[in-house]
């Protein structure tokens, strides 16, 4: 008896263990995409310097969570892409600075836009999947 | 811009066409208008290669660069059996393009999507194994290769 009731409590332990790793991952990513929103913000005004440094924090940081956090990832959700596309912004601005072209320069906003998106996603799924879990 | 149903139909046809191509199985050859232009036996330039599946299908896949940015074409056609010249497409029925995707080799900001990626990857070696074949470049390394080893003995 005494058996199965200590293995009944280790295992809601291991089961709030994961639940509180996964609330840190959804607040994980919120704050990686607060950073793509200052990456979109240093875009839209063209600030280089401030572009290049959000986007290199970004690439940094994401690589971290992305190996650190893989377990609790959502599926479908394609980190590689994110750091693959930051890592072209940051050389191209670095190396020729903002397109002047209004079709280039729409679409690396687009790419900024896209890449803030997804780390919303992967935030907002880790987060109803924490509450469908904890219902 | 590509559908994704289109870009995930290229990927099984390229993916298949890579590994029958790898084997042997399939050949490749400039593209009919390419060939007018170059003289049969100096293609090298060609940047654009065709094969004739089962039937009346045709793949073709073409290299095509604008503003320093190249792009790969990839598609399948179904055409007028018997062959069409510039003077016959003019007034017969002409090929029907089946499927038709277009992605940047690679983009200064990177690809909208995963799929799009894998896809990219897939035509740069599709188009370096069809160019391959055209040119018949493994012929000419093994004859290299062979030439090499006689005179090693």
């Amino acid at each position: 008896m005494a058996w199965v009731q200590a293995k009944g409590a280790r295992k809601a332990a291991e089961e709030a263990v994961r639940m509180v790793r996964m609330r840190e991952t959804a607040d994980e990513f919120l704050r990686l995409a607060a950073d793509a929103n200052n990456l979109v913000a240093s875009v839209q005004v063209r600030n280089t310097e401030r572009a290049i440094e959000a986007a290199n924090n970004l690439v940094h940081l994401l690589m971290i969570a992305s190996s650190h956090r893989a377990s609790y990832l959502p599926e479908g959700f394609s980190l590689d892409l994110s750091v693959e596309n930051l890592r072209k912004v940051s050389t191209m601005l670095a190396s020729e600075g903002f397109p002047e072209a209004p079709q280039k320069m729409a679409k690396l906003l687009h790419r900024c836009h896209q890449i803030h998106e997804s780390l919303c996603g992967i935030s907002g799924s880790v987060q109803n999947r924490t509450e469908g879990d904890e219902q | 811009m590509n559908s994704s149903i289109e870009i995930i139909d290229s990927l099984k046809l390229v993916d298949k066409l890579i590994d029958r191509t790898r084997d042997g199985k399939v050949s490749w050859e400039a593209s009919e208008i390419l060939q007018m232009a170059f003289t049969p036996t100096d293609i090298s330039g060609a940047t654009s290669f065709s094969t004739t599946l089962e039937g009346n299908l045709r793949a073709e896949i073409s290299l095509n660069s604008r503003n320093k940015e190249d792009s790969l074409a990839f598609s399948l056609v179904e055409f007028v059996p018997g062959g069409t010249t510039l003077l016959t497409s003019m007034t017969s029925k002409p090929d029907k393009e089946i499927l038709s995707v277009s992605v940047d080799k690679d983009p200064s900001f990177g690809f909208d999507t995963q799929a799009e990626r894998e896809l990219s990857k897939a035509l740069v070696d599709l188009y370096s194994l069809a160019r391959r074949s055209a040119l018949k470049i493994e012929g000419s390394v093994q004859k290299a290769l062979t030439y090499l080893d006689k005179l090693a003995v």
